[in-house]
């Protein structure tokens, strides 16, 4: 096995000494570049965990010394899942925290709670779901994880599932999960009702959701509330977008929109993924900023580029037609053809729609009432697309 | 109207006329590219619908298809791996039994653009401890999971299976899938760069964002030697142009000079070349060759090293 051991063989670098029960908020740090850098500590709701503002979202990385990178940084919260690579993901988090110390650091996990397929209609039974969190607790070579998710909250009525419930609360019980939690990412009404109806279950205690710069203000609230409740608040998909080179120097808009995330005082952390060095450097050259004017006006000319096409999902459009227009559906025909080139399937998506829901109505209509609060013009958009696809 | 006199002795093409050629051109290549790709597609639908299902079993609504910008809908964020390896579409489609009952089969096919992608795909999630089930280039599976890869496409099949007398159906309906997808069964021509002796079977790895955690080491080849009973990495990197396989050994330099390293040549290999103290990872070598750059870690000993980076320096040539 590789001598991983991070004292053993990189003298550069300061090992660090955080436990997770590190009572500060603050510590200083180095970096291996020389540069300063103070990891920011935050506490994840009512969980108590002082956990690094920014975090680690394994999933992708395929290079374990990142990791102990990462670690030397400060960073003590790392987030894989039991399918990510099949559970490979997990094996190399477990490789890594044993040689660091398992109890240096935070392990979140997730577990499906649906049975994959079938349109994900078909929950998984309380027991598949033990056998399932076994596997991952035999990966990452550990007898507990700090916060289990129940992975990919489709319906807003999973969280409230008697049998996710008692999943939960025996899993606390017995001590392999200290807390338990959902993590989500659908748009719309049913973000906010995900948030809603696990708030009601109060069996919670961390939500994992999709946070940028771009979510809608229903999404933003949703978390506050949750927030309110004591609830920790683990941010993902907090760039909307992949990384620029470099740039400890002066930020550039991914950095904007890390530390756009990280502002929003609801948030415990986020957990960008990360494959490299350059891309934690990246990262880590937002801890300590604040967002100024400079940071703002970047990330907003960034956001000009691209408003007047990017939809955000939000579903606020389609209460504004007054005919029966699939606004949403016609968006997304369109980021098929615009976003990703594939006409084809842009065309297909359109050409799905009953004649009722397409554009059609649109042609003709000279008082369009329809209204995005992002400041698409729908109306021609949707002209647009109809005279492109039919 | 002018009328453009052309000499008898210097044939000429007018200009607008050269750029109405090559415009052709380009919309015939963007043509031809996409009636290629939409083969593809359709060719992997027929597979789903004409070859499949085996006997007693059949499918549950008609083939489904997803794309970059929505993969996340099937696959939550497990999406981001595949995207970052060149993703382009997934056909998928869902069986149960004709008998009825709770039984079901789910096959997925991923279009990943090559066959070094979809080998990229496959092995980070290959179980070490499982055998080879020889259905498509590379497979492994059980009962109720079979993931293999042929050609650009990685395929994925999962079951939900309570009959005993179905427990084949999910090796069943694998080994008709890599029958009929196009293309070939042979590895990535990248992996020939590799010296088989004393190569760890199984260990060779296609990375894309970073060999060693290096985003100047972006994308190449990984695995795993046992020299001296001790096991040691070798990778090559690919690079656009040696140009920048030069300027990621000077990178590479650079990184290890800010973490208190000190780089070394690298005796009898030439310009471009050194050894190191690796972070995390032992004593490196390293090596530019044309557009590529290649190195062995974790090694004990420099001496083995350079061995084998011989060998893999010979085979690149």
């Amino acid at each position: 096995m590789r001598n991983l051991t991070a004292a053993g063989t990189c003298s550069c670098l300061y090992v660090n000494t955080l436990t997770a029960g590190y009572p500060l908020e603050k510590s200083h740090k180095k970096y291996a570049s020389n540069d300063k850098m103070e990891m920011e500590y935050r506490t994840l709701g009512r969980t108590g965990l002082k956990v690094s503002a920014l975090s680690f979202g394994v999933m992708r990385l395929a290079e374990p010394a990142v990791l102990f990178e990462a670690l030397d940084m400060g960073i003590n919260y790392f987030d894989t899942a039991h399918t990510y690579q099949r559970g490979n993901n997990e094996k190399m988090l477990g490789d890594v925290l044993r040689q660091y110390g398992r109890e240096k650091v935070f392990i979140a996990t997730k577990i499906p709670p649906y049975y994959k397929r079938l349109g994900m209609k078909r929950l998984n039974d309380q027991k598949s779901l033990e056998a399932k969190l076994e596997k991952s607790l035999k990966r990452l070579q550990t007898d507990y994880v700090d916060v289990l998710f129940l992975h990919n909250i489709k319906d807003p009525d999973w969280p409230a599932h008697d049998e996710m419930l008692s999943f939960c609360q025996k899993m606390k019980e017995t001590g392999k999960a200290r807390f338990v939690g959902i993590s989500f990412h659908s748009g719309g009404k049913t973000y906010v009702d995900t948030v809603d109806q696990a708030l009601k279950a109060d069996v919670y205690d961390v939500f994992l959701a999709t946070l940028n710069y771009k979510s809608p203000k229903a999404h933003i609230d949703a978390l506050k509330r949750a927030r309110k409740k004591n609830v920790g608040i683990v941010a993902m998909k907090t760039q909307a977008g992949g990384y620029e080179q470099g740039a400890r120097e002066s930020i550039n808009p991914h950095q904007s929109a890390l530390r756009w995330v990280l502002d929003r005082e609801f948030v415990d952390c986020a957990i960008p993924g990360m494959v490299n060095r350059q891309q934690l450097a990246e990262n880590s050259g937002v801890i300590g900023m604040k967002m100024g004017w400079s940071h703002r006006k970047t990330l907003s000319v960034y956001y000009d580029g691209i408003k007047d096409r990017y939809c955000l999902r939000c579903g606020a459009c389609s209460s504004s037609c007054k005919n029966a227009v699939d606004i949403h559906t016609i968006h997304r025909s369109l980021m098929y053809w615009e976003g990703y080139q594939d006409f084809e399937l842009g065309r297909k998506t359109y050409r799905e729609l009953a004649t009722a829901e397409n554009a059609l109505a649109c042609m003709s209509c000279s008082t369009p009432v329809c209204r995005c609060i992002n400041g698409i013009r729908i109306s021609e958009r949707m002209r647009y697309a109809h005279t492109t696809f039919i | 109207m002018h009328i453009q006199l052309l000499s008898k002795r210097e044939p000429r093409i007018p200009v607008d006329g050269l750029r109405h050629s090559i415009k052709l051109l380009v919309v015939l290549w963007i043509l031809a590219g996409t009636c290629m790709v939409s083969a593809a597609e359709s060719n992997v639908a027929a597979i789903l619908t004409a070859r499949l299902p085996i006997p007693g079993w059949k499918p549950e609504g008609q083939p489904y298809r997803y794309i970059p910008a929505n993969l996340y809908e099937y696959i939550n964020g497990g999406a981001d791996y595949f995207i970052a390896y060149g993703f382009i579409s997934l056909t998928g489609a869902n069986y149960s039994p004709v008998s009825g009952g709770m039984d079901s089969v789910t096959v997925d096919i991923y279009d990943m653009g090559d066959n070094l992608n979809a080998f990229g795909v496959f092995q980070p999630r290959r179980d070490s401890q499982a055998p080879s089930l020889n259905i498509g280039t590379g497979s492994f599976g059980s009962d109720d999971y079979v993931a293999f890869h042929k050609d650009r496409f990685y395929v994925e099949i999962q079951a939900y299976i309570t009959e005993k007398n179905a427990k084949r159906v999910v090796k069943d309906m694998a080994s008709m899938v890599a029958a009929h997808l196009p293309g070939d069964d042979s590895l990535p021509h990248e992996l020939s760069y590799f010296p088989e002796k004393e190569r760890i079977a199984g260990s060779e790895r296609y990375i894309r964002g970073g060999i060693l955690g290096h985003a100047f080491l972006d994308r190449g080849i990984v695995c795993d030697y046992r020299i001296e009973g001790k096991k040691v990495t070798a990778f090559v990197a690919f690079f656009p142009s040696s140009g920048d396989a030069v300027l990621a050994v000077e990178h590479h330099r650079s990184f290890l000079e800010k973490s208190a390293k000190t780089c070394f040549p690298l005796e009898g290999f030439g310009m471009h070349s050194f050894v190191s103290e690796e972070p995390f990872h032992k004593t490196i070598i390293v090596k530019q060759t044309g557009t590529f750059v290649a190195g062995i870690y974790d090694l004990t000993s420099v001496e083995a090293g350079k061995t084998l980076l011989t060998g893999i320096l010979r085979k690149i040539l």
